[in-house]
């Protein structure tokens, strides 16, 4: 994958001479630099076995050294990095790269999975307001163009009222976007060869039939900027103990079939924010809800492969609490691979 | 054997690494560093090769380099951050299911450039394990295993990833001229240094080129029985046999072998711990008299013995006195011939005898207290060196001038006193010296092998004879053919020229205190590392040609131990009189017996006498030894009762004679 060349400054400044301003690439990311318009939510959900949201013990979680056998057999993780190259008048280009990765684990030891990673770059910019001759320039740098315009939205802007950073944010969001169809590519990747082992998401599980259906992969989200619980559950939640989940619930959203969820407590927050160490786990809604299967033993049995890779630490990322060592490690490669920090 | 891999060559099968550097760890043109996979068969000490990625005037160039240090680390950023992971429980640790990412990170020193020119960093290329064709080039070893060269000497085997490589020396800078001498370190105990030798003189006699002459050794045994047995077969492994397969050497004892030592002080056995009888048979006597002696008497005068007026008195004594006719006005009319101690002894007796007579204090401008002084010194030679020096004219001596083409020469020097040590290190080197400059002595090139060098060129001690003689040799040698092996357990401590004038230099288990001078901050700390754990048989050697030292392993020598040697062929018994002559005469002829020659022992002849027709008969070796023995002593005819002659009866007077009687 990723066999088309990447887009160099040279490249780009060739394509576009003396039409576009150029801008330097050093400095933070967009991904850093732009503050996050995300504000915090919680929403009601739906437990699937318990009356109300409970603390439930995950025997050999945590502490219980009787039990860590790891079940994951490798993890999945994707990377983007967006930066402004130019700007044409008022508009910015972004250039973003995205990868993804699979490591699976081979005796004890990461290694990459498959074909190797999925990396893409990719130029952002509102089409409509830029004139075709850019276009056709930016075209010629062989970087696939993709219009940030959102058409979808009756009530925006208009274009020519637009602020420079809302182009900017939708960039990343398309940028982010890009992300996620490669982690998703990979999940199907893995679901259809055949792994018998599960694989661990960072994040959320894709919006993938493949995935949701095969029961391959487990998803582990560590922020927290919905919260799926309100006032006594989230208290219930916010209040785990180490080794301790919440109830099962199910995950409802437009863009996404249902998935089964429930909370863990990986270390104990001790002094700090009470959403330290704490991670959401998704499962295919099937894996609790056959007939046949004791949802909460399997949703137990998921939390206890998900604490045994809560070693080794993942220091020194800042993420440590919640991040799992494979995780670290896919970032680890992705960031070389790219060659540039992204995140 | 060409440069290099050439284009279409095949390269190395095993893929090693990568090269790498960073702004704080850059490569030069003299060291890079690259990393490998955690199961990669690379250690210090392991050669590969670097295939350039640009090539430069049409050429990818291709570096070689030798691995010097490593490391190793993981993603770890503080060791606390493990104990956190682990609840600081070391078992939990080895339980967490995934290990940490970690690295081999290698420094390797560049051994060769190829091409030489331009020489630049090393490019960021993969990195191969060295193959054979890989370890000659990269050791200059290509210049001299060439077609129409053929000057190699093995000196080991190098190992690295399943392959193993022959080493070769270069024997014109082993041996001379362009620069020549070997000097070996290690740590006593582990068979190294001794070791090391009998191999290398077993390869040498097996590939010195014939064109470049004959080559023979002679080997100083300073300690114990490390080389009494160098004739006889060692028991090796199969292992010890694929080594000297693969290097073309014979996995047997050396064919040649001649021992030499003094007697010990009753003169009836010699000095040595190749004593076993059924070893005498290449086992000869070393002896010198005192025209040998006069030569190096000042080996055995220290400062305060021989000043000025004693100096000149001993030159006199040696020029005008010493084998030649002479008189002097105040000895009256008697002829002196010095040829012994005793000689020399009774010398000076008369002439003191007659200084007082005459009641003089000074003759032919020396005083009486420098007479006194140097009779004393010179007298006592024969007394501190009994066994080596004899009473009488006769010498015993290696055969200068008939050397043999690969033959050892073994002078047994470790029962006797120091200075005899060092009258006869000073005597036989020099003779060497002055028959290899005249091109007389039988070989042309010849290694001298002499270990504690410690004890014989230390660094920091008075200057003496022997220190002398080792640095002449080490300095001048090579133009001579004279080829210095030395070997000690502390390179630190020998004098610098010495070691400095080696070539060659090889190190065998180092004692980290003396890795630790100042001398081997040339060397890596992980190099020095692995010379302090260095198991038996492997060596680290340094060549001219080599631009960095290389690990080598050897076979264990094809000779018998000393050890094995002192229980295979335990000394024999202190020898009677009887026995020792008779031990000494059968050596030339088994078949005579002890009644044959019975006659001497019998009380006429005194020991002395029955020696010095020993020693005469062992140098002659005559072809009836029976005959040639007894008719050195002067025939003794027994005693009888005399009987008088019976009285002849006078005839009667005539009758009537006026004088006769009634």
């Amino acid at each position: 994958m990723g066999h088309r060349r990447q887009l160099t400054a040279r490249a780009l400044r060739d394509a576009l001479g003396g039409v576009a301003h150029a801008v330097t690439t050093s400095g933070a990311s967009l991904e850093v630099s732009l503050s996050s318009q995300d504000a915090g939510r919680t929403r009601r959900s739906t437990l699937l076995t318990d009356q109300e949201m409970m603390a439930r013990p995950v025997a050999a979680a945590g502490h219980d050294t009787t039990d860590t056998t790891a079940a994951f057999a490798a993890f999945l993780d994707g990377v983007q990095e967006s930066r402004v190259v130019a700007y044409l008048g008022t508009v910015p280009l972004v250039h973003g790269r995205t990868g993804a990765v699979i490591r699976a684990r081979v005796d004890r030891r990461l290694v990459t999975w498959g074909d190797g990673p999925r990396i893409d770059d990719a130029l952002y910019v509102p089409m409509a307001v830029v004139s075709g001759d850019i276009l056709d320039a930016l075209a010629s740098t062989g970087c696939p163009v993709i219009d940030t315009v959102d058409d979808t939205d009756a009530d925006a802007t208009p274009l020519d009222e637009v602020h420079p950073q809302q182009w900017l944010r939708r960039a990343v969001h398309l940028v982010q976007r890009g992300r996620e169809a490669l982690e998703r590519e990979l999940a199907e990747a893995w679901c259809a060869s055949g792994a018998m082992a599960p694989l661990y998401v960072d994040g959320g599980l894709p919006p993938s039939e493949v995935v949701l259906h095969g029961g391959c992969a487990i998803g582990v989200i560590k922020s927290h900027h919905t919260l799926y619980a309100t006032g006594a559950a989230l208290a219930t939640v916010m209040s785990l103990g180490a080794g301790e989940r919440s109830s099962t619930f199910v995950v409802e959203t437009r863009w996404r079939e249902p998935v089964a969820s429930w909370y863990l407590r990986l270390r104990t927050p001790g002094g700090r924010d009470p959403l330290w160490g704490l991670v959401r786990i998704e499962s295919p809604l099937a894996m609790l809800t056959e007939a046949e299967a004791d949802a909460d033993a399997v949703a137990d049995q998921v939390s206890r492969w998900v604490a045994a890779e809560a070693a080794p630490l993942s220091l020194p990322d800042s993420r440590w609490d919640t991040m799992a060592y494979g995780i670290r490690d896919c970032e680890v490669y992705l960031r070389a691979t790219l060659g540039r920090q992204a995140t | 054997m060409p440069d290099s891999h050439d284009a279409a060559s095949p390269v190395s099968p095993l893929l090693l690494g990568r090269v790498v550097a960073t702004e704080r760890r850059p490569n030069t043109p003299h060291e890079f560093h690259f990393w490998t996979a955690l199961d990669s068969p690379v250690g210090i000490g392991t050669i590969v090769r670097v295939d350039g990625t640009h090539a430069i005037e049409g050429r990818i160039p291709q570096v070689y380099g030798v691995v010097t240090d490593g490391m190793s680390y993981s993603d770890l950023a503080s060791p606390l951050h493990d104990v956190i992971g682990a609840d600081a429980d070391p078992a939990r640790a080895q339980r967490s299911p995934t290990e940490r990412a970690e690295i081999r990170l290698y420094t390797a020193a560049v051994l060769r450039h190829v091409p030489d020119e331009p020489l630049q960093p090393v490019a960021m290329g993969q990195v191969f394990l060295a193959d054979d064709r890989d370890v000659a080039v990269a050791l200059r070893m290509d210049g001299y295993l060439r077609e129409g060269a053929h000057t190699g000497i093995p000196v080991g085997i190098y190992r690295a990833g399943g392959m193993e490589s022959p080493i070769y020396l270069d024997a014109d800078l082993l041996l001379g001229p362009e620069a020549a001498h070997l000097n070996i370190t290690g740590v006593s105990g582990l068979a190294t240094k001794t070791s090391a030798v009998e191999w290398l003189l077993a390869s040498i006699f097996a590939h010195f080129p014939a064109r470049k002459g004959s080559v023979a050794a002679v080997c100083f045994n300073v300690k114990g029985t490390d080389l009494c047995f160098l004739d006889q077969p060692a028991t090796l492994d199969e292992r010890d046999r694929t080594l000297y397969e693969r290097l073309g050497v014979p996995a047997a004892p050396f064919p040649k072998v001649h021992y030499f030592a003094p007697y010990k002080a009753k003169g009836f056995a010699l000095n040595t711990l190749r004593s076993n009888p059924a070893l005498q048979h290449n086992v000869s006597p070393l002896t010198w008299g005192l025209r040998e002696v006069m030569q190096f008497a000042e080996v055995l005068l220290n400062k305060d013995d021989i000043d000025a007026k004693a100096d000149a008195l001993i030159d006199f004594v040696g020029s005008r006195i010493v084998d030649q006719q002479f008189s002097d006005p105040l000895l009256g009319s008697q002829q002196y011939t010095v040829r012994s101690f005793a000689d020399l002894d009774a010398f000076f007796r008369d002439l003191i005898d007659a200084m007082e007579g005459a009641n003089r204090e000074q003759w032919r401008t020396h005083h009486v207290a420098t007479i006194r002084k140097v009779r004393n010194r010179l007298v006592n030679i024969a007394t501190r060196c009994e066994g080596l020096v004899t009473n009488d004219a006769q010498a015993s001596d290696l055969p200068f001038g008939s050397f043999e083409d690969r033959a050892v020469y073994v002078i047994d020097i470790a029962k006797l006193e120091e200075d005899a040590q060092d009258l006869i290190f000073a005597r036989v080197v020099s003779k060497l010296r002055d028959h290899l400059e005249r091109r007389a002595l039988g070989v042309d090139h010849l290694v001298v092998f002499v270990d504690e060098l410690n004890k014989y060129a230390p660094t920091d001690a008075p200057e003496t004879y022997v220190r002398k003689m080792l640095l002449d040799i080490a300095e001048r040698g090579r133009y001579l053919g004279l080829v210095l092996f030395s070997a000690q357990q502390f390179r630190s401590q020998v004098h610098r020229r010495v070691v400095g004038n080696s070539g060659t230099a090889i190190y065998g288990r180092m004692d980290p205190d003396e890795l630790a001078t100042p001398g081997y901050a040339v060397l890596g700390a992980a190099t020095r590392t692995k010379l302090a754990t260095l198991d038996k048989g492997q060596l680290m050697v340094r060549h001219p040609h080599f631009a960095h030292p290389v690990f080598v392993r050897f076979p264990r020598p094809a000779v018998m131990s000393g050890r094995e040697g002192a229980e295979r062929f335990p000394q024999g018994e202190e020898p009677t009189l009887q026995e020792a002559v008779l031990r000494a005469l059968r050596a030339l002829d088994p078949q005579l017996t002890m009644a044959s020659i019975e006659i001497v022992f019998e009380g006429l002849y005194a020991d002395d006498e029955i020696l010095r027709a020993r020693d005469r008969t062992v140098r002659e070796r005559p072809r009836d030894v029976k005959a040639f023995f007894l008719s050195q002593f002067r025939s003794v005819v027994a005693a009888r009762q005399v009987s008088p002659p019976p009285v002849q009866q006078l005839r009667n007077t005539p009758i009537g004679d006026p004088y006769g009687t009634a």
